[in-house]
């Protein structure tokens, strides 16, 4: 769709009898951008390893798409939609310092309910909201850093890695600001509560919360 | 409505289906710096087999392909064989004048930063180093230089030192010989006339010893354009089954039980001090040089030592054979240790021992300090 049908719509939206604003039944969704940073609390991997090894894992931010509808004024379901965050995962503790170890790409898969405040016709209408998510994690790859430091890599061979994909629950806030009838803004934290394992094909282990704060800034419009 | 929902959804599939072209591969990360060379100085923890054999459990499933020691396991993750080495043995100190032009592994079991062999043999690691410049020529970025000496001039320190307490003039005598490698006369005679001179001498030894090896590193690899390169510090030999006994007679030689676990406990504080003169003169003189890493052999073999469990080992302190490498050695292999397990014990025990013999890593110990080394490297940016 181009921007210019895009507008047309829009006015079109506008001129159009009968209001939908963000009462019960009404469908939307609209373009986002979404980062997750993580705030991590590592485990320790286990034998053989230097004691403390530990991950940290790092933020991304990625274009994201959203769908939502209101089931009746106040109550909403809402779900984001996007290709998944590429993530490095970092050396911490005992191996602080030897940069990524490795990248993990997660594709969250996450339906949130969302009580919103204030009448369907306001213009700012924060809510509340809890989310359960899937965390898929997918096309693990380490590093030479990490077959490096892994005392039970095998000499100069590599050192696989797999990480758990793991249900989250995850609470958050929002705002949402109503330029017209059809637009709206919308920001949103959500903070994603979810631990992790990961295992390495040389059979050490890590446990970690990866607990993310998630933030999205969003574009959206009504049906 | 309907209508508004249609363009939605095909809108989410299309760019689902767009976006979903964007894959991960399996493969791995690169280490950060392209290393195209490895070339490797020290004594026997990175000796590829000048005498014939790796100083270490020898591997009779695959004889062709031997356990690996810790400067060829780094060497490999760069994707580097460096399988062979320079100088040929033709005896115990002799070698092959010419070496194998071809190889750049420059270590030989049993050199020493000071070697009774002379400055002029592969038994110094300094010649090594100037050896391996010569051959070398002008060091590139995509070279790695690793450089392992001093435990051996540390364990002969020690036992000159020993010799020395004695009391018998033949052991005076050889400790001031040592001594006399690194330390002009003048001011030997002045630091011996002190107060626990012996002790203070030989911490004098080990840092004018650091300054011998870091002018030889400055000399042959830096000033030659190395740009990558990483020195191991002196690691705790007092924590090495072959002090064990050196330990036991100071304290014997105090009567045993409290008091001889004493003197063993300040003897032992003693020999650090004077490992740390080394390495705290080997840090002073790489200062903030982004050319040079210090791997903390010192550290990470202690911390290695005092907590087996976290790094899957099941004895730091009884080796596996008394003797290993080449001659008597060449019988420590995998199938004889494997045949022969101690009481309680399965085949393949020795797999998880720091120790080989008294004095060397076993393939896992060399697993472990590879480890060691790629962390250092790693933190430096280069891995």
């Amino acid at each position: 769709m181009d921007s210019k049908k895009l507008i047309a719509a829009g006015l079109l939206a506008l001129g159009a009898a009968g209001a939908h604003a963000q009462a019960a039944g009404t469908w939307y969704g609209g373009i986002s951008v979404t980062r997750i940073a993580p705030d991590v609390s590592s485990g320790n991997l286990s034998a053989p390893s230097a004691p403390g090894t530990q991950i940290d894992l790092s933020s991304d931010t990625r274009p994201t798409l959203f769908v939502g509808r209101m089931i009746t004024d106040h109550i909403a379901v809402e779900l984001p939609i996007g290709l998944g965050f590429k993530q490095s995962i970092r050396g911490a503790g005992a191996i602080g310092g030897v940069g990524d170890i490795g990248t993990v790409r997660t594709f969250p898969i996450t339906v949130f309910g969302q009580y919103r405040f204030m009448e369907p016709s306001a213009r700012f209408r924060p809510y509340v909201m809890l989310g359960l998510t899937y965390a898929y994690a997918h096309d693990e790859r380490g590093s030479a850093a990490l077959n490096g430091v892994n005392p039970a890599n095998p000499p100069g061979g590599n050192t696989q890695l797999d990480v758990d994909s793991r249900f989250g629950v995850a609470p958050g806030l929002g705002l949402t600001y109503s330029i017209n009838e059809r637009w709206f803004v919308d920001a949103q934290y959500a903070k994603l509560f979810l631990k992790t394992k990961a295992t390495l094909s040389t059979g050490q282990t890590i446990e970690a919360k990866i607990n993310p704060n998630v933030y999205r800034l969003a574009v959206g419009m009504r049906f | 409505m309907k209508t508004g929902r249609r363009p939605l959804l095909a809108g989410v599939l299309a760019a689902l289906a767009l976006l979903a072209g964007c894959g991960g591969g399996d493969e791995e990360i690169a280490p950060k710096t392209p290393i195209s060379r490895v070339v490797i100085a020290g004594d026997s923890l990175a000796d590829s087999g000048v005498f014939g054999a790796r100083i270490t459990v020898q591997n009779s499933a695959d004889p062709a392909n031997p356990f690996p020691v810790f400067s060829e396991i780094v060497a490999r993750n760069f994707g580097v064989a460096t399988e062979c080495p320079f100088f040929v043995a033709t005896g115990a100190s002799t070698f092959a004048p010419d070496g194998r032009p071809a190889c750049t592994n420059f270590a030989v079991a049993a050199a020493r930063i000071v070697s009774p062999a002379g400055a002029n043999s592969p038994l110094a690691v300094p010649f090594q180093l100037a050896r391996a410049g010569q051959a070398i020529g002008t060091y590139t970025p995509t070279d790695l230089v690793l450089v392992d000496g001093g435990g051996n001039d540390a364990a002969a320190l020690v036992a000159a030192f020993l010799g020395a307490a004695g009391g018998t003039p033949a052991g005076v005598q050889n400790f001031q010989a040592f001594l006399l490698g690194q330390i002009d006369a003048p001011t030997l005679q002045a630091t011996l006339s002190r107060p626990n001179g012996g002790a203070l001498a030989a911490g004098l030894y080990m840092q004018r010893l650091a300054d011998t090896y870091y002018n030889a590193i400055q000399t042959h690899v830096l000033d030659r354009g190395a740009t990558h390169v990483a020195v191991l510090n002196m690691p705790d030999v007092t924590i090495i089954p072959a002090v064990q006994p050196a330990l036991a007679a100071v304290s014997a030689q105090a009567g045993g039980g409290a008091a001889g676990a004493a003197a063993a406990a300040q003897f032992q504080a003693t020999i650090r001090q004077w490992l740390d003169a080394f390495n705290t003169q080997l840090a002073a003189r790489a200062g903030s040089d982004t050319r040079v890493a210090i791997v903390p052999f010192f550290a990470d073999l202690n911390e290695e030592i005092g907590n087996p469990a976290a790094f899957a080992l099941t004895n730091v302190t009884v080796p596996a054979c008394t003797q290993v490498g080449v001659g008597a050695g060449a019988s420590c292999t995998s199938a004889a240790l494997d045949a022969a397990p101690p009481a309680g014990l399965a085949p393949g025990w020795w797999r998880t021992f720091a120790f080989a013999d008294p004095l060397h890593p076993t393939p896992f110990g060399h697993q472990l300090l590879a480890a060691s080394v790629n962390r250092a490297l790693a933190r430096a940016g280069w891995l």
